[in-house]
């Protein structure tokens, strides 16, 4: 069963507001992808078009090449796990994963008890008492051990602390490597998460700004370093992100692709090319300048 | 998407799904009833036991239950459900399925109860609006009936304010208001004296108030799910 995401020219509006405007996107099974985009950028209006939780105002969504909403067989293999307000949840941690198990076509118990240990995640305390990176911590178990073909992780990780996310990254990987499915990671944390991405999908301001594979995006950036004359003589003329000098020396962080024969050029001079994070890229592609000039490739 | 060996082959449909919910929410639901309903037994033998039978008492307490678990039944479960990929079709069936089963459970309860006291020890009789000589059948059903419009008029409010929000949500009182008083005013009940000073309303024969009362309750479970079928599911 293949279950790609397609959305056509969605549009969504609440009220007045207008959250996602023509966004036309699609996600091939089985990749993790990224979904960044600042502070209102319509990341959460997205993920709950897939998960059903709101219609489009306008144009399409299609997964497995059938409209979500309200097919059952299609939204029982959509998770989509959100930081969850669990204040008045009684039910236990093994309550929850019963429910999981009766509603999750692809549960698989004995990797949720697994993950359980690993997380360190009492079974029998209800879920109202576990401190807030613990609710965090179960909200993974249950994404992960549910293996839906799409599987959305939208900020779930802001509650645990740094020793916890790193398992939970590491065991994204590995049962993704064994279970391949469709992992969209909505986040913050772009400088820990970026070597999880295969594909990075950037909103900005309700609109598309992009969607690429990693390493074609980190192509568009470059950092080059060597002495202070020779590095401002290189980027003239380039978009210069951010700059570094340390005595005679001097780092610039690029955006656009440097073709091979500059990149002789760099070498001939001593100047040093390297990556630029996908971080920095993030924060230039979405600052206020800059943020209208991205040609999305599909 | 490569196959996955826990796959469960089975195809999911609305129905199946329907069932599991109307299951768990059943069996959640039937034990805060047994808390509630042990209150009131122990209300009722320390201070009602000679003055009315069992089956009298309980029943005003009972709407009120079912009206709260009513009123609860959506914010409690729907953004719940959905998490878990059910959605709003088999939410609703398998909700609706629980109140019904939760009404004739506990009313069915209480008729059994009432009538062992009436058998097993002296007990007053039971004076319901049907009359001292109604049967334990009919009257269990028509408490039954009774107990599920509770819970419906507070199904109503619970999707009123899950959909509006608190002001929308007001207006949806005034619509399980309305439920009530046509309910009570067919069973000559508390709200119809106050209905009745407004207008007059005549004594129906038994089977024109069950299959008014039907009529009721398919009408209010339409609003429901007109108010629900398409309701943006909360993120919480």
């Amino acid at each position: 069963m293949s279950l790609d995401v397609m959305l056509e020219q969605v549009s969504v509006n609440f009220g007045s507001h207008r959250a996602l405007t023509d966004i036309t996107l699609e996600l091939e099974a089985g990749k993790i992808y990224g979904l960044l985009g600042r502070n209102g950028a319509g990341k959460t209006t997205l993920l709950s078009l897939l998960a059903s939780y709101i219609e489009p105002t306008a144009g399409q969504v299609r997964i497995g090449g059938r409209n979500p909403f309200e097919h059952a067989e299609t939204m029982a293999q959509v998770s989509f796990v959100f930081e969850t307000d669990y204040s008045e949840e009684s039910e236990k941690v093994r309550g929850m994963l019963q429910v999981a198990e009766r509603y999750r076509p692809h549960f698989d118990r004995a990797y949720a008890e697994e993950l359980i240990h690993l997380f360190g995640l009492p079974q029998d305390v209800p879920v109202k008492k576990l401190s807030s990176g613990m609710q965090s911590a179960l909200n993974a178990v249950i994404g992960l051990a549910s293996r839906s073909p799409v599987t959305i992780f939208d900020e779930v990780y802001r509650g645990m602390d740094a020793p916890t996310r790193e398992i939970f990254y590491k065991q994204l990987l590995e049962d993704q490597a064994g279970h391949p499915r469709t992992i969209i990671l909505s986040t913050h944390l772009v400088s820990e998460m970026d070597y999880l991405f295969e594909d990075v999908v950037i909103l900005h301001k309700g609109r598309m700004l992009l969607k690429e594979s990693i390493d074609r995006l980190l192509d568009r950036g470059a950092s080059i370093t060597g002495t202070a004359a020779d590095v401002d003589e290189f980027v003239r003329g380039m978009k210069v992100l951010n700059v570094q000098q340390l005595g005679g020396t001097k780092a610039a962080m690029v955006y656009g692709e440097i073709d091979e024969a500059r990149r002789r050029a760099a070498a001939g001079k001593g100047l040093d090319i390297g990556p630029v994070p996908l971080q920095d890229l993030f924060i230039h592609l979405t600052g206020e300048e800059g943020s209208h000039e991205v040609q999305s490739e599909h | 998407m490569r196959s996955n060996p826990s796959i469960k082959a089975r195809p999911i449909r609305h129905a199946g799904r329907a069932l599991r919910v109307a299951a768990d929410m059943s069996w959640l639901q039937l034990t805060w009833s047994a808390w509630f309903i042990s209150f009131v037994i122990l209300a009722y033998a320390l201070i009602e036991i000679n003055a009315q039978n069992f089956m009298t008492f309980a029943f005003q307490p009972s709407k009120v239950f079912m009206l709260v678990i009513g009123i609860i039944s959506v914010s409690g479960f729907l953004s719940f459900y959905a998490r878990f990929g059910v959605t709003r079709t088999a939410y609703f069936c398998g909700s609706s399925l629980a109140a019904a089963t939760v009404a004739f459970v506990l009313m069915g309860f209480v008729g059994v109860l009432g009538s062992l006291q009436h058998w097993l020890i002296p007990a007053p009789e039971k004076v319901s609006f049907l009359g001292e000589d109604a049967s334990w059948l009919l009257t269990v059903i028509v408490y039954f009936l009774n107990a599920l419009v509770y819970y419906l008029a507070g199904y109503v409010i619970g999707a009123g304010f899950y959909r509006f929000g608190k002001l929308g949500g007001m207006l949806y009182i005034v619509l399980a208001l309305a439920v009530l008083f046509a309910s009570e005013s067919m069973w000559d009940l508390e709200l119809k004296d106050l209905l009745n000073r407004v207008v007059y309303i005549g004594h129906l024969p038994v089977w024109g108030s069950l299959l008014g009362t039907l009529l009721l309750a398919a009408l209010t479970l339409g609003i429901i799910w007109a108010t629900l079928k398409k309701v943006r599911i909360k993120i919480k």
